[in-house]
């Protein structure tokens, strides 16, 4: 068997995991989950009445999206008086802030950013067998 | 980014090995039977 071929079997078996990982086990949900209850707290604390937040669920995406009656100062802040677009922006693993008045951007979902992800580190993997497996020249003396 | 990286830190983990693992697939040098000796030559 020729060893692109190996690769690409071992690459397959690698995204499929992560496909499992993330679809049927239910860790992207979850991830997600989280990131809406922290951003969910963010907006109560900044206590705007009629605003709501909720990840970006078809497809999944970091993206958190923003609904409700707000002006530009309350989304954008002013010098060093942070709008709820900082302050959700801010969180560790949000990717993105959009509002649904607004036009919708492209953001990346969920999926593909995990399968890139395995896929780098399938890539380390077998960076690391080549540096402990490749055929060495066997030494005589 | 980091903090998806943190998240899927077992993940991750599983796709390295099997890299490490095809790794060694792919790059070990395949080891000579051992009853290819010629038929001639003396037993040990």
């Amino acid at each position: 068997m020729s060893p692109v071929v190996k690769f690409l079997i071992g690459l397959v078996v690698a995204l499929a995991a992560g496909w499992v990982s993330h679809g049927p086990l239910g860790r992207g949900a979850a991830y997600l989950d989280g990131l809406e209850a922290r951003a969910g707290s963010m907006v109560r604390y900044a206590a705007i009445p009629g605003v709501a937040v909720h990840m970006k669920r078809d497809p999944l995406s970091r993206t958190a999206i923003l609904s409700g009656p707000a002006n530009d100062f309350q989304r954008q802040g002013i010098g060093s008086m942070i709008g709820l677009n900082g302050r959700i922006g801010s969180i560790p693993g949000v990717a993105g802030v959009q509002w649904t008045d607004e036009a919708q951007r492209f953001a990346m979902p969920l999926l593909a950013e995990t399968l890139l992800l395995v896929a780098f580190a399938y890539l380390v993997g077998v960076g690391l067998g080549w540096v402990f497996f490749r055929p060495r020249r066997e030494s005589f003396l | 980014m980091l903090n998806l990286v943190q998240n899927n830190l077992v993940l991750l983990s599983i796709a390295m090995l099997i890299g490490i693992a095809v790794g060694r697939w792919m790059f070990a040098r395949r080891r000579a039977a051992p009853d290819q000796r010629p038929k001639d030559s003396p037993k040990p």
